[in-house]
């Protein structure tokens, strides 16, 4: 399976990964050196609130710490395998909270993601095929943590639709992903 | 990962996993889905294809932000063993601010990490030891080390335990008042010093035996750069 992040920083990542599956703690910290700033980022635009997105990547690097020898290279970027472990920390935080109820500031995630040079990805191309109203669901649900419900009062969208939008886009992300 | 009608009408698992990895699944459906994931390798192999695919637009739509420094020390606390390394000054001074401390206690345990090493199978008729020490790691017995009469000495492991990877252990023998001085490195397995390895003005009761982890080839300035990080004094062995 190929990377999706620029190889030469995920063949990094991955080193410090393998490292840290040998218990060296310098590996960690160089880790956290590398990638907790883009985390802390990640879970800040997730959870809007600095504590707790503090907290939920602290809570990340100790999982990586614990479960780095279960990182499979084979079946991912070490940036992917970081960035899901950080996620479902978040979306704990989330579903315990019933946070996102006050969904009246809608950020204008389009101009939020500026395609950089890291971003020539295969994902990048492949989300530009798709309908501009199913990118920007798909990212409100990934990049904002919001469900179902909040993307369809967000875009004053009928719920089924909001639905029918993702599923329609994970399926041709996925052809587009695998051609 | 067959026909699975539980994911509803006309959706494929790898939609399904597409939508638990976007965050959609929730409470009862998240639970189910993870709980399914567990029994169905293709369904857990296409949540890592979307977790690895859609990664980037996380990692490209938001700034990097600088975490406050606590956040570090947070994590550094909960990963770092019982016991902390301690600085060269603070441990030799504890050491012998307590020397009777550490005889009585140091007899004991000595005794019995002998018992281990010598029944030791393999390990052929050795010389009696003249020392012993034991290297602790807090209250932790890592390795035994036999002094014979003739100088030469043998380093046993009581477990697993190897240096960091791309490090090496370096040995240290360290009396009071005067610098440590290195006395070869420690292998994760049995460790053999030659008789001219640890001076001879060096071998007695009270010296400590340190271990710190440095570059391949050893500390570079020919003292211990990092915290000890597992040590014992020798003892006597009453003979």
């Amino acid at each position: 399976m190929s990377t999706t992040l620029g190889t030469a920083e995920d063949v990094r990542l991955r080193a410090l990964l393998s490292r840290c599956a040998g218990r060296d703690s310098a590996a960690l910290r160089s880790l956290y050196d590398l990638a907790a700033p883009k985390l802390l980022g990640i879970a800040l635009r997730l959870l809007r609130n600095r504590p707790q997105a503090e907290d939920v990547v602290q809570e990340a690097f100790l999982q990586i710490w614990r479960n780095a020898d279960r990182f499979d290279a084979a079946r991912g970027s070490a940036m992917g395998w970081m960035v899901a472990i950080l996620r479902y920390r978040a979306l704990d935080r989330i579903e315990a909270e019933k946070r996102h109820t006050g969904t009246d500031e809608l950020p204008d995630i389009a101009a939020e993601l500026p395609v950089s040079v890291e971003d020539q990805s295969a994902l990048a191309t492949c989300l530009g095929t798709l309908p501009e109203a199913w990118q920007r669901s798909i990212k409100l649900a990934f990049v904002d943590g919001y469900s179902h419900t909040e993307i369809a009062e967000l875009t004053k969208t009928p719920l089924g639709t909001v639905k029918s939008w993702i599923l329609r886009g994970l399926a041709s992300l996925k052809r587009c992903l695998e051609a | 990962m067959s026909d699975s009608p539980e994911f509803g009408e006309g959706i494929t698992p790898e939609q399904r996993a597409g939508e638990y990895v976007l965050g959609l699944l929730r409470g009862m459906e998240r639970a189910q889905f993870e709980a399914e994931m567990a029994r169905d390798p293709a369904l857990a192999r296409a949540v890592a294809f979307w977790e690895d695919r859609l990664a980037p637009l996380a990692w490209a739509a938001v700034p990097e932000i600088m975490p406050s420094p606590a956040m570090w020390r947070m994590i550094e606390a909960s990963i770092r063993p019982a016991q902390p390394p301690l600085s060269w000054g603070d441990r030799v001074a504890a050491l012998w601010n307590n020397v009777g401390v550490w005889r009585g206690i140091g007899v004991l345990a000595i005794a019995a990490a002998l018992a281990l090493a010598i029944i030791r199978p393999g390990s052929g008729p050795a010389p009696q030891p003249s020392m012993v020490a034991l290297l602790n790691q807090g209250t932790k017995p890592l390795f035994t080390v036999s002094l014979r009469e003739n100088g030469s000495a043998q380093i046993l492991p009581l477990g697993h335990v190897a240096p960091p990877a791309g490090k090496v252990w370096q040995l240290w023998a360290v009396a009071k008042g005067v610098k440590p001085v290195p006395i070869g490195f420690l292998q994760s397995g049995p460790t053999n010093l030659s008789a001219g390895d640890i001076p001879a003005a060096l071998r007695k009761p009270g010296v400590l035996i340190a271990v710190t982890v440095e570059q391949p080839g050893g500390s570079p300035t020919g003292t211990p750069t990092m915290p000890i990080m597992f040590d014992g004094p020798l003892t006597s062995v009453q003979g």
